[in-house]
């Protein structure tokens, strides 16, 4: 199964669009030291998705947070936002099939779900 | 690295955790926390309020509390010591949902925040289930 275990969906709840070119990171807090590891970045496509961040076989059981550049993308709308950056930070115990990670983002709210 | 050394390694760096008792106005800035899976407030939950450094980019521990019976923390910060900036909420979800029998998939949120207006009153609350949370910008 060589599908990205890891999908991420940005939608702009404002203008009930899609979240369209955000830059997303993707992390992983290293068992050693208490660093975050950058494992991949990423740009939202016309959909708001992201897949690719990272493989099926790096993807083991850890502690995970994806980080998404919102201020940027707020001000290429020409809009602000309270929230600066947003991070969602996740437990991987076991290897998922396929994990979809939603985002849903206002420029004075989020909504964050997780669908496996 | 498991959640509980995680948190051993925190507590050596962090000051003890001090319920704040903040006596005068209340506080400019509150928060509330729902268990939407289970339709109750989210007591018992403890919380850290940062504010970050313009220059060196380094968050400063403002408060440390636990959430009340009602899901609320009063007493975050003072009107004085309310000042522009960034701050984040970290909440610590791990533990809660332990403390209820549970796992969750969000070991902590932390939810940051930009204030710019400090005549304002701001309230960041926390909605949570197992698998999903979501915050809002209210007064």
């Amino acid at each position: 199964n060589s599908s990205p275990p890891l999908s991420i969906h940005v939608l702009n709840t404002g203008g009930g669009i899609p979240a369209i070119k955000m830059d997303v990171s993707l992390h992983r807090l290293s068992s050693e030291l208490i660093i975050w590891n950058m494992l991949g970045v990423g740009l939202t496509d016309e959909n708001g998705c992201c897949l690719g961040m990272i493989n099926r076989e790096d993807f083991t059981p850890g502690m995970y947070k994806v980080r998404f550049e919102t201020s940027s993308y707020w001000e290429s709308l020409c809009l602000t936002s309270i929230h600066p950056y947003i991070e969602v930070v996740f437990t991987i115990r076991r290897p998922e099939q396929r994990l979809h990670l939603n985002l849903l983002i206002s420029g004075t709210s989020y909504y964050t779900y997780i669908e496996s | 690295m498991s959640l509980k050394r995680l948190q051993t390694l925190k507590d050596h760096i962090l000051p003890d955790h001090k319920p704040t008792a903040m006596a005068g106005s209340p506080s400019p800035l509150t928060t509330h926390v729902l268990n939407t899976a289970m339709g109750v407030p989210g007591s018992n939950m403890i919380l850290f309020l940062h504010r970050q450094d313009p220059c060196t980019n380094a968050w400063t521990q403002i408060t440390t509390g636990i959430t009340n019976e009602d899901g609320r923390c009063p007493g975050l910060i003072t009107k004085e010591n309310f000042t522009p900036g960034v701050y984040k909420l970290y909440f610590e979800t791990a533990g809660y949902w332990a403390s209820l029998g549970e796992t969750c998939f969000y070991p902590y949120v932390e939810i940051v925040f930009t204030i710019t207006n400090t005549e304002q009153k701001y309230h960041i609350p926390l909605l949570l289930s197992r698998f999903s949370y979501s915050t809002y910008r209210g007064s």
